[in-house]
């Protein structure tokens, strides 16, 4: 990366300052005393592998039922969408591109958290308030079983291995999601020869679309990929990595820091007392033997 | 002393019965022992079985384990891992998590299997090929290769079992192959503890099975027990080398002993390598030394029983003093039980009385219970007043029990509503009065609900005490009644809107004839509004529309009786409803005319049916009525169109109703709408025949269906339908379907289809005629060679000569069949008709006296003087009658009469014969004969048909030829058994006929003179017309054809002897004819002069020879006078003499 002159670096600065302005000015609603004072703590969810599956259940479902109940207020679940997930939680329409954010107009704050496999990335991080990690994840290249193409032998080294995945995406044709964690942006797809093709649906088609043709290959999470690979043996194959491993968190306003805290607070009690360790068991079964190093302790 | 008596006699009894007893004991003894070994033999085939059961137990139990392993081996977990692996997927990057999948798999299976509360499997592994661990229930175990390799399958893997000794710990081994795609890829393997198989197995129905069993892993024993290790031995630890299975084994006896260890049945466990084995010690069995035992014991019995004889006796003894005391205390036991008896009445009179009273009192509360409303009463004694008695119902209502109110009636008035409360305190005191009966409602407030309105009641009631005042009343829930009131009264309010936004203008009376409601309709209709209108009455209602008080239609649905009013067009009653409709002259006029109104109005009943008022809803129907009109005129309109089309329309409906047919219809088949009701109906009288009309109806269906099928059109289809009057019409049917009915137009193509018939007979008989034409040329050039010489010979012969009859009879012959080949000529083309003016009844007469003559047929002619005359050729003519009387004649073999008829009509044009307008004369020729039938109808003018043996089938085609010729037509009519009609048409003409000249043979008186050339092409012809004209004084010069004619024509002149006449052959096939040698003798010599001569006398040349250059014509075969006088009118008359 090249280094940035002191006036880019300023307006960088300026721009990220004004954006915590910005969400932050949406005053102080969404806060641990105001979710108390209304007796109800919203969560803002999408239909996302096994963390918020659609029929009411899902891990991150779970998990803030028990903060709520932990927090003493009602559960409610806010269906929203990836397009506009950030604004609905801090109240103000925000655009991203790369790592670099753009705040524009008002919205209405229609939520207190986010929890739905929702990925820490560095845009995200400078406009919400992450928690602790609640999952690991990872990106990676997955590709109909039929195609002619071969997973990479892993070197031990990620970076090698990413950039050996990359290769194998030149001339294919290969999903992404846009405002998500596999936002292709993210990860420098077009500078790969890819014809990469932002879908037009949720994240739990990206997987089927591959399957039916729609596209030779697709990037997906961990979770995801796990989830796939067990709905779909035989028909999908996984290439290798395209990021680094990654973390999923709870996020929320940054003008909600106690709320953050208390959720922290939650976290490590059911870490404690083993109801985290229940719910990861019960949507991912074999989560915690494929990521041990995450789950110890946990 | 009898009692003395009765002990000694007893004291033998029982002597006796004990020896008896003792004899039937041996006897038991003996049968013992024969038993016994039976039963031995028994007990060893039921412990067999017993053993074997248990054996099938643990074969199901291994076979279960190992179909699970199986499972295990083909789940989806595996595949899925080593599909991904194939794929070429890593460890990091996705192969680890089937793995996982794989290893929970193990753990759940391994978990979910228990045995007596532990799991069967104590442990549980996946080994791939190459001997790697993929999954292990014990984690953290030695993933080794090369100590797992063991449990590898060999060269063809199958499902195995093994034995694990670890010290005295055996472990069964199970182990399941695993193939993926058809390649081995490992093993599941499996370790279940021995002892807790024999442990839940066996171990726990040892309670039923007091014989030690032990498990055996192929010959050596697993688990033995203790009992069984004493039993055995120390060192036993395989199975007796001669042990077979399933047959009882003695076990032979231990050293220093003399009796049988026991018996022992070995047991194997189908599907595995263990074995059952039940071992019966000798000391449990029943062998030899069991029969002195017995004896011991029955001694002991024996014995048992002397002792107890004598012990009997004694006994007996001391009975005998026992009894007399209890005389003494039976007596005793008699007074007790009567003064028993004595109390036990009193206390069942007790408890019946006690019963009657809680009877009563459970009668008394369920009645209280029962009833919906609560009872109280209420006392005021001396100082004190309040609820003696509530009803346990009050807690239902008021929410309070009845305890806490009989405890504290004040606690009753906190209940009530402070506002019912304030109020009864204005009206009164609350409480009630000493004498009369209280009622009162008003609202309480119990603690548990809401409010609820109360209805108390109360009469007073006698007290026992003077002083007292008793008050018995209830108390009732009348809250729903109170909603009910609130909710009619809104249902009402809703009834009164809802009548007041109907569209139609409505207004109802009540029975007195008040206005109960005018809704804004009517306020609109009216331009009176309601408030000037509710509760009026006296037919104020009436005003608006009639400018009276007067009864309108709601008052006829009120009174049923009242009479009906004249100004109502529609007047008509159903039931409650009354419906009219009449023009009013007082509302507002549109476009200067009075509106007219449709109303319905009806009576409204209440719940028990009794009227209580009417109701009535206008309309106005002026665009209505309009629409009417007009959609009545439009009918009219177009069924005039369908009556006037030019071909038969009818429709009928889906049902087969048939709904219209037009009057061209009717007039093509005579069918009327009534006579034909249904489709069914028409198929019946179109189509007599059931097989057509079977087919008709069928295929008719069929096209229908496939057009509505396709949605498209049914194609047209021609057809024969029978008509009324049993004529055939020939129809195209074109249908059209609409919905729900289907449309016909059938139009008539019965004259176009005779026209075409009759074109097809004019071609037929043109084609037959030119065949024809050729053979009557040859033919008649062999006549006239025959007839000539006949002629000839004749002229030549003596009058007594005796050829002359011959000669005559041979002549006739050659007349027969010169006629013969006339007819053919004349039935090909004409031979074009000599036309000339002649009377039909001349005609007529002759033909029918000549051709009946000599029959038994007789002849009725019906022909007026002024019949007019024809043009005809007389000879053509008479042979057309000849041939329709033969016929008529040989269709009456018997006798009978033909009836001849004629008169004059008048053709108009477009006539259906196709005829020329103008005068025509219709003959009519009809018979009495047999008839023909209708199938032969139309074929009997073919040539060559006929019916009649030895017919030529030439008469009939011959008489349409000849007709034809003359411009007219022939029809024929017949019906089988009744006769034939035969309608002739012949165009008439304005001349009268001149007088018939006489013919006759002539021969010349003196022979003439001079040369005549003879052209022929025939030899025979040739010499005969030389020896004819020789005859007749003639020089006679021959010639073949035309321009040898010219050439000896042209000689002849110039040689100066010019030839009197040249005799020309009309046809030369091959060379010049006679037409063309004629031009050219003629342009040569212009005073020539020419005859024509032939036999195919089709050609203008025979009959206008003039117009060809001829002075004369002679038709062959041609006589010799007939020579001679043409010969000699030349002479006279000079070139181009006398036709």
């Amino acid at each position: 990366m090249t280094p940035l002159s002191f006036g880019r670096r300023l307006t960088h600065l300026l721009a990220a300052l004004a954006a915590i302005l910005a969400v932050t000015s949406q005053a102080w609603c969404g806060d641990l005393p105001q979710v108390r004072k209304s007796g109800v703590l919203r969560h803002l969810g999408i239909p996302y592998a096994n963390f918020v599956t659609g029929a009411g259940d899902g891990m991150d479902v779970e998990l803030m039922r028990l903060f709520a109940k932990h927090l003493g207020v009602r559960y409610e679940y806010v269906k929203t969408d990836w397009g506009t997930v950030v604004q609905d939680l801090v109240g103000k329409k925000v655009q991203a591109k790369g790592d670099e954010v753009t705040i524009l107009e008002d919205t209405p704050v229609k939520g207190d958290l986010i929890a739905n496999g929702f990925t820490v990335l560095p845009w995200r991080q400078k406009v919400v308030l992450f928690s602790n990690p609640t999952f690991p994840s990872q990106i990676w290249l997955v590709a109909r079983v039929d195609a002619k193409v071969k997973p990479i032998k892993p070197t031990g080294n990620i970076d090698r291995d990413i950039a050996r995945t990359k290769m194998l995406m030149k001339n294919r044709e290969v999903l992404a999601l846009k405002k998500t964690c596999l936002d292709p942006e993210l990860y420098n797809l077009d500078a790969t020869g890819a014809k990469v093709t932002c879908y037009n649906g949720s994240l739990n088609e990206l997987a089927p679309a591959v399957i039916a043709g729609e596209a030779q290959m697709t990037i997906l999470d961990v979770p995801d990929a796990l989830v796939a690979l067990d709905k779909w043996p035989g028909k999908i194959k996984i290439l290798g990595p395209v990021s680094h491993k990654q973390e999923m968190a709870v996020a929320f306003p940054k003008s909600s820091p106690q709320l953050r805290d208390a959720f922290n607070s939650f976290l490590k009690q059911a870490q404690r007392d083993g109801s985290y360790a229940r719910i990861v068991k019960q949507y991912y079964p074999s989560a915690s033997a494929f990521f041990p190093e995450f789950f110890k302790g946990k | 002393m009898v009692f003395k008596i009765l002990s000694q006699t007893s004291r033998v009894l029982a002597t006796l019965i004990g020896l008896a007893l003792v004899g039937y004991i041996g006897y038991l003894v003996l049968a013992q022992y024969r038993t016994q070994l039976a039963v031995q033999d028994a007990a060893l085939t039921q412990l067999t079985s017993d053993t074997s059961r248990r054996a099938t137990a643990l074969s199901y139990f291994f076979g279960e384990q190992k179909d699970k392993l199986h499972e295990l081996s083909e789940s989806r977990e595996v595949s899925a891992y080593f599909e991904n692996k194939d794929l070429g997927m890593s460890f990091e990057y996705g192969l680890r998590a089937s793995q996982i999948m794989i290893d929970e798999l193990f753990q759940k299976m391994r978990n979910s299997k228990r045995l007596g509360g532990s799991p069967i499997f104590e442990r549980l592994v996946y080994i791939d090929d190459s001997g790697v661990l993929l999954a292990d229930t014990r984690h953290g175990s030695d993933g080794n290769a090369a100590s797992w390799q063991n449990y590898l399958g060999a060269a063809k893997p199958a499902p195995r079992m093994a034995l694990e000794l670890k010290g005295a710990d055996a472990k069964l081994v199970l182990s399941e192959p695993v193939s993926f795609k058809g390649r081995y890829v490992g093993e599941v393997v499996g370790w279940i503890s021995a002892a807790q198989v024999y442990q839940y197995f066996i171990e726990a129905s040892a309670e039923t099975s007091r014989f030690p069993v032990a498990l055996v892993f192929d010959r050596n024993y697993l688990n033995l027990p203790a009992r069984l290790r004493t039993l055995l031995g120390p060192g036993q630890s395989s199975l007796p080398a001669d042990i077979q299975p399933l047959v009882p084994y003695r076990l032979p006896a231990a050293p220093g002993e003399s009796g049988s260890l026991g018996h022992a049945i070995l047991v194997p466990v189908q599907g595995t390598s263990l074995s059952l084995i039940t071992v019966v010690p000798g000391a449990e069995m029943l062998d030899t030394r069991a029969p002195r035992r017995m004896l011991y014991t029955t001694g002991g019995i024996a014995l048992f029983i002397l002792l107890g004889m004598f012990y009997l006796q004694r006994m007996n003894t001391r009975n005998a003093i026992l009894q007399v005391h209890l005389a003494e205390t039976t007596l005793r036991e008699a007074e007790v039980d009567e003064r028993n008896r004595m109390l036990a009445a009193e206390i069942e009179e007790r408890r019946q009385v006690e019963a009657a009273l809680r009877e009563s009192e459970a009668r008394f509360r369920a009645m209280v219970g029962a009833v919906p409303v609560v009872i109280y009463e209420y006392r005021k004694s001396g100082g004190s007043e309040g609820f003696s008695f509530v009803g346990d119902k009050i807690s239902q209502l008021a929410g309070i029990t009845a305890e806490e109110l009989t405890g504290d009636a004040a606690r009753f008035l906190e209940l009530v509503h402070p506002e019912d409360r304030a109020g009864s305190q204005r009206t009164g005191d609350f409480t009630v009065s000493e004498s009369g009966p209280f009622s009162r409602e008003f609202r309480i407030h119990p603690p548990d609900g809401p409010a609820r309105w109360i209805l108390a009641t109360a009469l007073p009631q006698p007290a026992a005490d003077p002083g007292d005042l008793v008050w018995t009343g209830c108390l009732e829930d009348i809250t729903d009644r109170k909603r009910a009131d609130l909710a009619l009264r809104e249902s009402r309010q809703q009834l009164w809107d809802i009548i007041d936004f109907l569209p139609d203008a409505t207004l109802v009376i009540d029975r007195e004839g008040r206005i109960l409601a005018w809704n804004r309709a009517i306020e609109v209709m009216t331009g009176v509004k309601a408030r000037e209108m509710i509760g009026k009455g006296d037919y104020e209602y009436a005003l608006p529309f009639y400018g009276e008080r007067r009864p309108i239609l709601i008052d006829l649905a009120l009174n049923p009786a009242c009479q009906d009013r004249p100004e109502y067009a529609v007047l008509r009653r159903e039931a409650d409803t009354t419906f009219g409709e009449a023009y009013t002259g007082s509302l507002p006029n549109r476009e200067g005319r009075a509106p007219f109104l449709s109303a319905t109005a009806s009576v409204l009943r209440d719940s028990r049916g009794k009227v209580i008022a009417a109701i009535e809803c206008i309309r106005d129907s002026t665009e209505r009525l309009r629409a009417e009109q007009l959609l009545r005129e439009s009918e009219a309109t177009l069924r005039t169109l369908m009556d006037n089309m030019p071909a038969g329309v009818w429709w009928y409906n889906e049902a087969g109703v048939v709904e219209y047919l037009n009057s061209r219809f009717a007039e093509l088949f005579g069918y009327r709408l009534d006579e034909l009701p249904t489709l069914d109906e028409w198929f019946e009288r179109a189509y007599p025949d059931e097989h057509q009309r079977r087919f008709q109806k069928e295929s008719r269906q069929a096209l229908i269906a496939e057009a509505r099928r396709r949605g498209g059109t049914v194609p047209p289809l021609e057809t024969l339908i029978a008509c009324r009057d049993g004529s055939l019409r020939h129809v195209i049917v074109n249908t059209q379907l609409s919905q729900g009915r289907t449309l016909e137009i059938l139009t008539d193509i019965t004259e176009q289809e005779f026209i075409h018939n009759e074109l097809l007979k004019v071609q037929k008989m043109e084609s037959l005629g030119v065949l024809a034409g050729g053979i009557a040329h040859d033919f008649n050039n062999i006549l006239t060679g025959i007839m000539g010489n006949i002629s000839f010979a004749q002229m030549v012969l003596k009058e007594e000569s005796e050829a002359r009859l011959p000669l005559q009879a041979a002549e006739k012959a050659s007349l027969r069949a010169a006629e013969l080949a006339h007819q053919l000529l004349t039935f090909a083309k004409g031979g074009q008709p000599l036309k000339k003016v002649v009377s039909v009844r001349n005609l007529v007469s002759e033909a029918v006296s000549l051709a009946l003559r000599g029959t038994s047929v007789q002849a009725r002619l019906s022909l007026p003087m002024d019949l007019r005359h024809i043009e005809a050729d007389a000879g053509q003519m008479n042979q057309a009658f000849n041939n329709i009387v033969i016929n008529a004649v040989h269709a009456m073999s018997g006798g009978g009469t033909l009836t001849v008829a004629g008169e004059n009509v008048l053709l108009e044009p477009g006539n259906r014969l196709s005829l020329p307008t103008g005068p025509y004369v219709k003959l009519q020729f009809q018979d009495e004969g047999c008839g023909i039938r209708q199938a032969d109808l139309k074929n009997i003018f073919d040539p060559y048909f006929t019916t009649k043996s030895g017919g030529n089938g030439l008469g009939l085609a011959s008489t349409l030829s000849i007709v034809r010729k003359h411009g007219g037509h022939i029809m024929v009519d017949s019906e089988l058994g009744v006769g034939t009609s035969f309608d002739l048409f012949l165009p008439a003409s304005e001349e009268r006929a001149p007088e018939q000249e006489a013919h006759g043979e002539t021969v010349p008186g003196e022979r003439a003179g001079g040369c005549v050339l003879v052209m022929d092409d025939e030899e025979m012809v040739r010499v005969l017309a030389a020896q004819i004209l020789g005859y007749l004084g003639y020089q006679v010069t021959t010639c073949t054809d035309g321009e040898q004619a010219i050439a000896q024509y042209r000689q002849a002149r110039e040689s100066g002897t010019p030839f009197l006449a040249v005799i020309m052959d009309l046809t030369i096939p091959g060379g010049m004819g006679g037409k063309e040698a004629a031009q050219h003798i003629l342009a040569y010599d212009p005073a020539a002069r020419l005859v024509v001569s032939s036999g195919y006398s089709n050609d203008l040349a025979l009959s206008d020879y003039s117009e060809f250059g001829f002075c004369g014509a002679v038709r062959k075969p041609y006589k010799v006078s007939e020579l001679a006088e043409t010969l000699a009118s030349l002479r006279e008359t000079g070139p181009q003499g006398i036709s």
